[in-house]
């Protein structure tokens, strides 16, 4: 640069040192800020993550984060019980003040805590399998539930959605070693395409965030005073801009929804091709109408199965099975019935057989317990709550968590 | 975009501070050209940095040799690589299709499976900068003599991506005064021109982007206030995003001691289209005009050649922003209206009467000027039909 700009204004008064100085305390204040931030509960009222604080309003919570909400709804004294997986067990369909894990809390009585983190679309080590994890010793009486469909388990690294969760807790030491996950984090992180910047420097930011702790101040400034962009869910100002605090839990109400919105023809079509298939893969029909089970189908869920939690958290991991609303079953043959049964039946074994706590729902639930073909009503709700509790207070019993 | 990565902010830092930390200025220009190709090799890989290497290499040689013919076929090399890479499949499309629809696809299928899906990162403005270089050493101009000051004005990272298009001799004199000595001020303005860049780029241009892009689809159904609201955030999308991405590659140099060219200044306050574009994407238009307009005989062969020479020129400034139909209409769109705006006096009486009004009421060549142009921007977004219909919408109700 041949001359240097003179320096005007306030910057006359600006040395060299100063700016530097000036730039370190700036930037070491706002790390501050933002691991203190995530220290305390901001998330007043919290129930679960609706829409407006989800990744599909383009909010990302950090493990911090979800680790106050923890902190804040289990006494050291209590049991925790965190709910991951997906938009079933986060109870889409069930008004807030209504939701399966008031029922499960109410079942379960003060010596336990449930807190659900469950996300729409989640694999069952996504984000609130991470939170469970990262408070491992700090809540060591703990049980994590998620579900699954019959034969299918996910990658150990979740989906791409919430892999922002697991990054940030892999990147600040949070999680256990666990060969299957950390081989395939590093094998999602090299796999680079040159052009795909975002997953190349998720590496980079999940590190740097690490020290600077810059997602919890920008959540923490999004959440209370105001979000920077609009989003597919809030596009229009200035509500696009209010602090997500503002926006309510308003998930649907399947009870307030009448059957004939819910079921048209087209859906039920579709759900009733998904019904049917819902175990197909994994079985073929014998001359008797019996079933057996392909060569590799549980060799193959197994595989999956076992890499997908870490071995010394499989005995506190419950995993849900469901079945197909009875609006559809119903209308499948009798052997794909018993198929599904029998898929499930061996769902169960084999989950448990890995160490996990494994149980089936939905047997003796009404077309009225289920929204839709898979998700419930509150009083489906209700009978997957009375289950999940009986379950867990067994658990718990095993785990030496409580004594009978 | 490469400069909202986390790993930009993580090597610029090391790169500044390790860079004047160095005590000699040859272990700085040593150490940049490292770190450049460090930054290129990141986000290009190799596939993406082996072409460019290629032409580099090429280009000094041939731009060493100080012959012409060396230097026209590198030039023609440089731009045949260019037209491989980005251009080939719409040019066969362009060309070979009139003729043989059968061939033209069979071509592009070939094209397609040899070719890889994106061309090289940058590789326009590599081509661009290769093109002036090796032009200005054939007409006499002095070669780089050093392989690494060559390299460095090739892969200077904070330009690599986005421009602004480089010359070198003001590259180089700037490098070799500006990495002399560390300058404080360099640091503070490279930093402020940066947060003004993230602040146009983040704050602005990406929430005018997400609101163009809702809108859109209902774009028919909007009222009449919310249609030129529309294409008012279409044109300051572009403006706020392009400038934004320019202010921070002219920081990030600043920082290391180089100035890099301008390449906005307050477009959208141009009182003609030759203002506008004296003030927009100034270091592209600048080198059209030195390399395609004034070597095609300029203004310097009558008004039919004048008037020809700006529409091929405009026509190629709108092909360098992608290989489509679109594109190349609006630059012949701006290369009419840049024609009717030198031209326009020459009319027997309505010229000089409509060049008395402009003078004595500027706002109308502005309003006319800024109308131009942001209608012009349906033209550079969408396919011609569509931009069509939204045009004749904002004049409907």
């Amino acid at each position: 640069m041949s001359t240097p700009e003179k320096p005007t204004g306030p910057a006359r008064l600006m040395s060299p040192l100063g700016f530097a100085l000036g730039m370190a305390a700036g930037l070491a204040l706002l790390a501050w800020k933002g691991r203190e931030v995530a220290a305390h509960d901001w998330h007043a009222g919290f129930t679960r993550f609706h829409p407006m604080i989800s990744p599909e309003a383009m909010y990302e919570p950090t493990v911090d984060e979800m680790c106050s909400i923890v902190r804040a709804r289990c006494r050291p004294d209590q049991v925790l019980v965190v709910i991951g997986g997906n938009s079933i067990l986060l109870g889409v369909g069930q008004p807030a003040d209504k939701m399966w894990t008031r029922q499960l809390q109410d079942n379960l009585g003060d010596r336990y805590a449930v807190v659900n983190l469950a996300f729409r679309g989640a694999a069952p080590n996504d984000a609130g399998a991470v939170v469970a994890e990262a408070l491992r010793n700090e809540f060591p009486r703990q049980i994590y539930v998620a579900n699954e469909i019959p034969f299918q388990s996910g990658s150990p690294i979740g989906i791409e959605t919430y892999r922002f969760a697991l990054l940030d807790a892999y990147f600040k030491g949070r999680l256990l070693p666990w060969k299957p996950r950390d081989r395939a984090i590093s094998s999602y992180l090299r796999a680079t395409d040159y052009r795909d910047f975002g997953v190349m420097d998720l590496e980079v930011g999940a590190k740097l965030d690490s020290w600077l702790y810059f997602h919890n101040f920008w959540n923490w400034i999004s959440y209370n005073y105001h979000f920077t962009f609009g989003t597919p869910l809030m596009p229009h100002a200035p509500e696009a801009f209010w602090p997500r605090s503002r926006f309510e839990d308003k998930e649907n109400d399947f009870d307030s929804i009448p059957f004939e919105t819910r079921f048209t023809p087209q859906v039920v079509a579709t759900d009733l091709n998904i019904a049917r298939s819902y175990t197909a893969a994994f079985y073929r029909q014998n001359r008797d109408k019996s079933w057996t089970r392909e060569a590799d189908a549980l060799d193959s869920f197994l595989r999956s199965a076992r890499a997908e939690f870490p071995d010394p958290l499989k005995r506190r991991t419950l995993i849900l099975v469901g079945r197909n609303n009875p609006y559809y079953t119903k209308q499948l043959e009798p052997e794909i019935q018993a198929r599904d049964e029998l898929a499930i039946a061996d769902t169960l074994g084999a989950l448990e057989s890995l160490g996990y706590g494994a149980v089936g729902y939905g047997r003796d639930f009404s077309e009225e317990d289920f929204g839709d073909r898979s998700h419930l009503t509150t009083s489906g709700g209700a009978k997957l709550a009375a289950i999940v509790a009986s379950k867990l207070e067994a658990m718990a019993g095993e785990l030496n968590y409580i004594k009978p | 975009m490469i400069f909202t990565t986390y790993w930009f902010h993580v090597f610029a830092v090391v790169v500044v501070a390790a860079y004047w930390l160095l005590w000699r200025q040859g272990l700085r220009i040593w150490f940049l050209a490292l770190a450049c190709l460090v930054f290129h090799y990141h986000f290009a890989g190799p596939a993406g940095m082996a072409p460019i290497i290629i032409l580099m290499i090429v280009t000094y040689a041939a731009g060493r040799s100080r012959r012409r013919w060396a230097c026209n076929t590198a030039m023609g090399l440089c731009v045949g690589t260019l037209c491989l890479y980005k251009y080939a499949v719409f040019l066969i499309g362009a060309v070979v299709g009139p003729l043989d629809q059968g061939l033209a696809g069979h071509l592009s299928q070939s094209a397609v499976s040899l070719l890889p899906a994106l061309p090289p990162l940058g590789i326009s403005f590599f081509v661009f900068e290769f093109v002036h270089y090796l032009f200005e050493v054939r007409r006499g101009g002095e070669p780089i003599k050093s392989p690494l000051k060559f390299l460095v004005f090739c892969i200077f990272f904070p330009s690599l991506v986005a421009g602004p298009i480089k010359r070198y001799p003001q590259f180089l004199a700037s490098l070799d005064q500006g990495s002399r000595q560390f300058e404080f001020m360099n640091i503070a303005s490279g930093m402020f021109r940066i947060a003004v860049g993230f602040f146009k780029k983040i704050v602005i241009a990406d929430n005018l982007n997400f609101y163009v892009t809702t809108n859109f689809p209902d774009f028919e159904s909007l009222g009449l206030g919310e249609r030129w609201a529309f294409l008012a955030a279409l044109s300051f999308r572009i403006l706020m995003d392009f400038s934004g991405y320019s202010d921070i590659a002219i920081g990030a140099a600043q920082l290391l001691g180089v100035r890099l060219p301008e390449n906005f200044n307050w477009p959208y306050f141009a009182g003609s289209i030759r203002d506008f574009w004296q003030r927009w994407h100034i270091s592209l238009s600048s080198w059209i005009r030195d390399y395609v307009y004034i070597p095609l005989g300029g203004n310097r062969l009558g008004l039919g050649r004048r008037v020809l020479n700006g529409l091929i020129s405009f026509a190629v400034i709108g092909l360098w922003h992608g290989p489509a139909w679109n594109f190349v209409l609006w630059g012949l769109y701006h290369g009419a209206g840049l024609a009717a705006c030198s031209t326009y006096s020459a009319v027997p009486v309505a010229g000089p009467l409509l060049r008395k009004v402009l003078q004595k009421e500027p706002l109308i060549g502005w309003v006319s000027t800024q109308l131009f142009v942001w209608l012009g921007w349906l033209l550079f977004f969408y396919p011609a039909p569509v931009a069509w219909n939204m045009a004749t919408l904002l004049f409907t109700q």
